[in-house]
């Protein structure tokens, strides 16, 4: 338990650095929503919240590793309602797609009612569930596999409202 | 983990400035299952479940089965109600047993006392499972080894069981499975969803026939409802409609040991396309009349939140869905059972503080309904409610994480 506690401790203080990317999964609890919207205020950033026990889930994986080199200047956080407690799969998923060092999130309130009705009321737990922000800190979401053609509608969308 | 989670919750506004402390404050401390449930030499008892799932026999004594660790556990309640005698360990072989509140393992007993038992087990590859089955003959002190329903040479995927015993005896077992979108896969042909699967055991749980498709595109990970009428099994399923639209279906079956082909009875058009795991499966039960009650969640473009509908015409036409529930609070995961002329539907809500079971009842076959009420709250973690009738009442069934099991009457 010393070990843990002491291994949240760190990862606690790269999260005070909220914007930096992390090898390490950061306990998504109430209010976190919020501070991961704050944290990147202005930036068009993708939030998607995923399971292992979800296939579609998996499917857009390989998504996130092309958008990061594709668009680099899209920011990308993945929160996994896996319980940050036994997140092994949760952390093995992101290693077999190279995404250990991208911001994740993992769901850390056994409450899960709680965290939903903080992130989003109009969320009932279907996976995938993706959050947009666009520049101008317009939040839109998105259930199930993205839509074709969304990349660019999004992109129009925002420098259309920077505007 | 209990302590560690809210010191979490202090660092992490230490060290942010951020909200959360205001909510770690009125976090309760047993949100999540006492710490005496948590290492791996923990007694078995229904305290640490955090699902259970509960059953009446003829006799109207009241048995339980839930995960602990890697065991299924049964036990059977005294004469109080919270007396419980030993548990019994079902699977002497650790297994990854699934235990949420839309995948739980199965118990029903059987007219002449058999215990019969099924359960979904995690197999490594992901989304893959296996669906098991174990016995009793001998009112619940031992059970068999658990064996596997699948009849494939290399079985590829059974989850999702759902599991009855009609007045004869025959045992039904329907479940999810992967074989037929896997064979499409290597034909590199499309398959929406997989496939709804059945067999039956008419020696008590001895044998079972070879597996046999239902109806293909099935949703993925929703649980089933199934009940026995007149030895014909009658199915509630989420499907997938065209490419991705995940409505449910309803049908029963020609005859006892035969689906026949007829097209399913689709429950309602909410056209819900979504390419994900909703994760919400329906219920159902059948009243003394043969008129099926039916309840779901939808987020299609034609309605969203929970519903209810009956068909009295035997599931060949159901009634308009009927909206229930505060979709602002989140209302989810709804059961229903019915006892004579009463039908009862309980469903999650969460107010931003805590989580309530919610009720309303009708009296005259569910034609009308009467006003909502709360009926328990849990400041915790908690399973899906769940509804039983012993013939004589109505009982609501939770696990809360914080206070263990309840058993309410509902009237």
């Amino acid at each position: 338990m010393r070990h843990s506690l002491s291994l949240l401790l760190l990862l606690l203080i790269s999260d005070s650095v909220n914007a930096a990317p992390t090898d390490t999964i950061k306990p998504f609890v109430t209010g976190s929503f919020a501070t991961i919207l704050a944290a990147h205020q202005g930036q068009q950033t993708i939030i998607s919240f995923w399971s292992p026990d979800c296939p579609p889930c998996i499917e857009e994986m390989p998504l996130w590793k092309t958008l990061r080199r594709t668009h680099p200047e899209l920011a990308i956080v993945l929160v996994t309602t896996e319980p940050l407690s036994t997140s092994t799969r949760s952390r093995a998923i992101l290693k077999r797609f190279e995404l250990t060092d991208i911001e994740a999130w993992a769901f850390a309130d056994p409450v899960i009612e709680r965290l939903r009705f903080d992130i989003d009321r109009q969320w009932f737990g279907e996976l995938p569930r993706t959050y947009l922000l666009n520049a101008a800190n317009k939040l839109s979401a998105v259930s199930g596999l993205l839509p074709e053609g969304w990349l660019q509608r999004w992109t129009e969308y925002s420098s259309h409202s920077e505007q | 983990m209990r302590s560690p989670t809210v010191v979490i919750g202090l660092l992490v506004c230490t060290l942010t400035g951020c909200a959360q402390t205001e909510v770690h404050r009125h976090t309760p401390k047993l949100s999540t299952l006492p710490a005496h449930c948590t290492t791996p030499d923990a007694t078995p008892s229904l305290r640490c479940a955090s699902v259970s799932t509960p059953t009446f026999d003829k006799k109207g004594h009241l048995w339980v089965s839930w995960v602990q660790g890697p065991h299924v556990y049964v036990s059977r309640q005294g004469r109080e109600e919270t007396e419980f005698a030993a548990p019994v360990r079902v699977n002497p072989q650790p297994e990854a047993v699934e235990h949420n509140g839309e995948n739980r393992p199965k118990i029903v007993v059987a007219g002449n006392g058999d215990i019969y038992l099924s359960y979904s087990v995690r197999k490594p590859q992901p989304y893959t499972g296996d669906v098991r089955f174990s016995r009793s003959l001998d009112g619940g002190k031992h059970f068999s080894p658990p064996s596997s329903i699948s009849d494939e040479a290399r079985p590829s995927s059974q989850r999702f069981d759902a599991l009855a015993v009609s007045a004869s005896g025959r045992i039904y077992l329907a479940w999810l499975d992967k074989r037929t979108k896997l064979a499409a896969r290597q034909e590199k042909k499309p398959y929406p969803g997989i496939a709804l699967y059945f067999s039956y055991s008419d020696d008590r749980g001895a044998s079972f026939s070879p597996n046999q498709i239902i109806r293909h595109h099935s949703c993925e990970c929703c649980r089933l409802a199934m009940v026995i009428n007149n030895d014909r099994p009658a199915l509630m399923w989420r499907s997938v409609y065209g490419k991705n639209v995940r409505d449910h279906s309803f049908m029963v079956f020609k005859n006892p040991t035969n689906p026949g082909v007829s097209t399913p009875t689709r429950v309602s058009q909410d056209q819900w396309a979504i390419d994900a795991c909703p994760h919400h499966g329906p219920a159902m039960s059948m009243d003394k009349e043969g008129t099926y009650h039916t309840v779901w969640f939808t987020n299609g473009t034609a309605r969203q939140g929970l519903f209810y509908a009956r068909s009295s015409d035997g599931g060949n036409r159901f009634s308009p869905p009927l909206g229930f529930g505060n979709p602002k609070h989140q209302s989810t995961h709804p059961h229903i059972a019915s006892l004579g002329k009463r039908v009862f539907i309980v469903w999650k809500e969460f107010d931003g503080k805590q989580t309530q079971i919610r009720m309303m009842q009708s009296t005259d076959y569910g034609k009308r309904w009467s006003a909502v009420s709360s009926v328990a709250t849990t400041a915790g973690a908690s399973d899906h409610p769940l509804l039983l009738s012993n013939g004589l009442q109505v009982y609501l069934w939770w696990q809360t994480a914080a206070e263990g099991h309840r058993r309410l009457m509902l009237n």
